[in-house]
């Protein structure tokens, strides 16, 4: 089963994928490979455009619980603090005062019948009293989002601290300009896993991530103020570093990196904790795979891998502890309403019910229309905006869908070819990733359901693994015939650019017409 | 593969694409003059037999044909319950002089958005009060929301008569006479997106956006021609 690193070559999951392109023999990066290919160079400039506009079109505060993100952040950014104090205002009111003019709220629940605020004279008027300079310190206290850890806010405060002296629409929207970068962070990291995992053909790597780069949810979320943006980052990174710590038998900096990005991803958001099981994979699989000389070496590398995640993994839990922050989101029974208690049965019903279609015998366990796998990965994990109720026309998501279960079907039929040991240990590190974070978020709605809260899961919560998909489309797409790929790809890529001038007008559409 | 083959189907692609979105944005549409930005959150008149509720003065921040207010057949919607009376809207100057009127026939239930056409237009900058009044038998309930403890609407004056909760105030969007395309109402949309941004934002950026949107179009091609080149070179070097 061991494979030393230099036959590394057959890791890739495209037979002859990669010929001719410079590679070392072990894979180390070398300044030919460091050179910005021409394709991504160029997807990378689409993709700064397309994330400037989402990031600048989006009224304020108009993506999920974005005002509770900014309030975090600002508690942060002035006064080195977590939210969660109980004798504070979960807002300032250099927040409340742009947040009221705007009528960010009201906006928030009804995008239809409320419109933002077009007023000349009230902008105006909002400028007048900024320059009282409102107070930006007066915030900090009980936010229903202080179970965040806080790496994501330090990056976005970034933005904050170098537009300091502006109003809080200055500062809000530099911190959604940033966003653009994890956006651009997200497309590279899919490059990378693509040339890593199937070979540095540039047609399946521009496809897969152009389809990730221009998928319109992904552009709004990664332009929000809220931690999935910088998740998805993550995830993608660490997908890549598991490719490489799997496919060159964990070489020490593979390991450090991607135990790096995994507690990177922990320290950004709960959610992450998921990756886990994944990263743990990698990591035997690339020692397993590692020569038997080198196996004492590396396993002292995955011991200060483990370090690397359980030091400020465990550092930021004392801290929280604290500060008395929860570590997870609140997801339980109201005050005086006694939760039903977990059953096995009735959480397989549930998840049946979720993917397929209710059977006859079965109680109902989600009171929403629709079967959910449409209503809330497909529909809302290709683009349902503002707080999930502006939507793209239904005839998007019908082709959205076809594309997704064709490339769902055309991989999955891909990889039940696959043979040697190796693409077997890639599609494992994969298949963990995916089933461990669709497993803590359906455990999460069905706890919700017990303690009689509400439904829970949004699209925007299965971006962390968007890289895959990108993955999944550059699989098939290097599978095509010779002559067909190069066509393919280019309608691929037109049409994603053609999705990105339909979501962006129904945002026009919705908040400015 | 050829780059030519690719560029070729990426631009029928893309071209068929835009004409077709091209077209979609032209056609005409129901388009917002300006809203009282005040949700529909809970019935808070209950008009009862030629009872009426006046809202204003209103400044008319734009001109408009309709106004859409939302309403049931009672103050607790349900299936069951009788359906509700006509209404009668109408636009009034402060001094009482009718500028406009509409009415919708009754028969509605459940709480919805009714659109009021009114027989003539209004013009923008007009001072105005929208009163509703039922005009047959049965209540109805007139949605709107009560702002917070403090808070008040602006740009609303104020509801009569005055049993209602402090600060109330109904729920009424303003609509253009004519219906406009997407493309049409671009211009207007732009101002508006400038409005609450950071300060060296304007209209002109989202001109510059979407000049920029479109303009990736023409890198999608460049970009898809490289990959073909670099694709092919490695097959002729490996071969």
């Amino acid at each position: 089963m061991a494979v030393a690193s230099g036959n590394a070559e057959s890791a890739e999951l495209t037979p002859g994928a990669g010929a001719g392109a410079p590679r070392g023999r072990t894979g180390r990066l070398s300044r030919a490979r460091l050179a910005v290919p021409g394709p991504l160079a160029t997807l990378l400039v689409i993709v700064v455009a397309v994330g400037l506009a989402w990031a600048l079109l989006v009224p304020p505060w108009q993506s999920p619980d974005e005002l509770n993100h900014f309030a975090y952040a600002q508690s942060l950014a002035e006064r080195f603090a977590l939210p969660g104090d109980p004798h504070r205002g979960i807002y300032s009111t250099d927040e409340v005062l742009g947040a009221r003019a705007v009528g960010a709220s009201t906006l928030s629940f009804w995008p239809k019948e409320v419109k933002p605020d077009w007023s000349v004279q009230d902008y105006r008027s909002y400028l007048a009293e900024a320059r009282q300079d409102p107070s930006r310190s007066d915030g900090g206290g009980a936010n229903p989002v202080a179970y965040e850890p806080p790496l994501f806010y330090l990056y976005s405060d970034l933005a904050y601290w170098a537009t300091y002296p502006g109003n809080v629409f200055d500062r809000y929207y530099a911190m959604r300009i940033w966003g653009v970068s994890l956006l651009v962070l997200t497309v590279l990291g899919t490059w990378l896993l693509i040339g890593e995992a199937i070979g540095r053909r540039r047609l399946p790597q521009l496809a897969g991530s152009a389809v990730v780069g221009l998928l319109p949810m992904e552009a709004f979320i990664s332009t929000s103020i809220n931690p999935d943006a910088l998740m998805i980052v993550l995830w993608t990174l660490a997908f890549w570093l598991g490719t490489r710590v799997v496919k060159y038998a964990a070489r020490t900096g593979d390991v450090l990196a991607l135990c790096a990005a995994t507690a990177a991803a922990v320290l950004t958001q709960p959610t992450s904790y998921a990756l886990v099981p994944a990263s743990a994979l990698a990591l035997v699989l690339g020692w397993v795979r590692s020569e038997r000389r080198e196996r004492r070496a590396r396993a002292r590398a995955l011991v200060l891998g483990a370090l690397t995640v359980a030091i400020p993994v465990v550092a930021w839990h004392g801290f929280a502890a604290s500060q008395g922050n929860p570590l997870v989101a609140n997801v339980a029974a109201a005050p005086g309403v006694r939760p039903r208690p977990f059953n096995v049965r009735q959480f397989l019903s549930y998840v049946w019910q979720f993917y397929l279609p209710r059977l006859p015998f079965q109680s109902r366990q989600r009171a929403t229309p629709g079967l959910p796998l449409y209503e809330v990965w497909l529909r809302g994990g290709w683009g349902k905006f503002g707080w999930l109720d502006v939507s793209m026309p239904s005839w998007v998501y019908l082709m959205t869908t076809v594309f997704t279960a064709a490339i769902a079907a055309a991989s999955a039929w891909i990889i039940a070819r696959f043979r040697d040991p190796l693409r077997l240990s890639l599609f494992a590190f994969y298949a963990v990733g995916m089933l461990a974070l669709l497993f803590g978020l359906h455990l999460t709605e069905f706890r919700s359901f017990l303690d009689y809260q509400g439904t829970f899961l949004q699209g925007r919560y299965i971006l962390p693994l968007i890289g895959l998909f990108g993955l999944a489309v550059a699989l098939v797409v290097s599978r095509l015939p010779v002559r067909a790929v190069g066509a393919v790809c280019g309608a691929l890529l037109a049409a994603m650019l053609l999705l990105q001038v339909i979501a962006l007008g129904t945002i026009v559409g919705a908040y400015y017409t | 593969m050829s780059v030519r083959s690719s560029v070729i189907a990426f631009a029928v692609v893309a071209v068929l694409g835009l004409i077709g979105l091209g077209v979609a944005g032209t056609v005409p549409k129901q388009s917002t003059a300006f809203s009282l930005d005040v949700p529909p959150t809970a019935p808070i008149v209950k008009l009862s037999p030629s009872g009426y509720a006046c809202q204003g003065p209103i400044d008319a921040a734009a001109g408009f044909g309709s106004i859409a207010a939302d309403l049931s057949s009672t103050v607790n919607p349900s299936p069951t319950v009788a359906p509700g009376p006509p209404i009668r809207l109408q636009v009034s100057s402060p001094s009482g002089a009718v500028i406009a009127s509409a009415e919708v026939p009754g028969g509605y239930r459940q709480e919805g958005t009714v659109n009021f056409v009114l027989d003539r237009s209004v013009a923008a900058g007009r001072r105005i009060d929208v009163c509703l009044r039922t005009s047959g038998p049965g209540t109805a309930g007139v949605w709107g929301a009560v702002p917070g403890p403090g808070l008040a609407y602006s740009h609303v004056g104020s509801l009569r008569p005055g049993n209602v909760p402090g600060n109330a105030a109904i729920a009424l969007l303003f609509i253009h006479r004519h219906r406009r395309s997407l493309l049409a109402s671009l211009p207007a949309a732009f101002g508006r997106a400038a409005l609450f941004r950071p300060g060296w934002v304007g209209s002109w950026t989202f001109w510059v956006l979407t000049a920029a949107l479109l303009a990736t179009f023409a890198a999608g091609g460049i970009a898809v021609a490289q990959a073909v080149r670099s694709d092919v070179s490695a097959d002729r070097g490996s071969a």
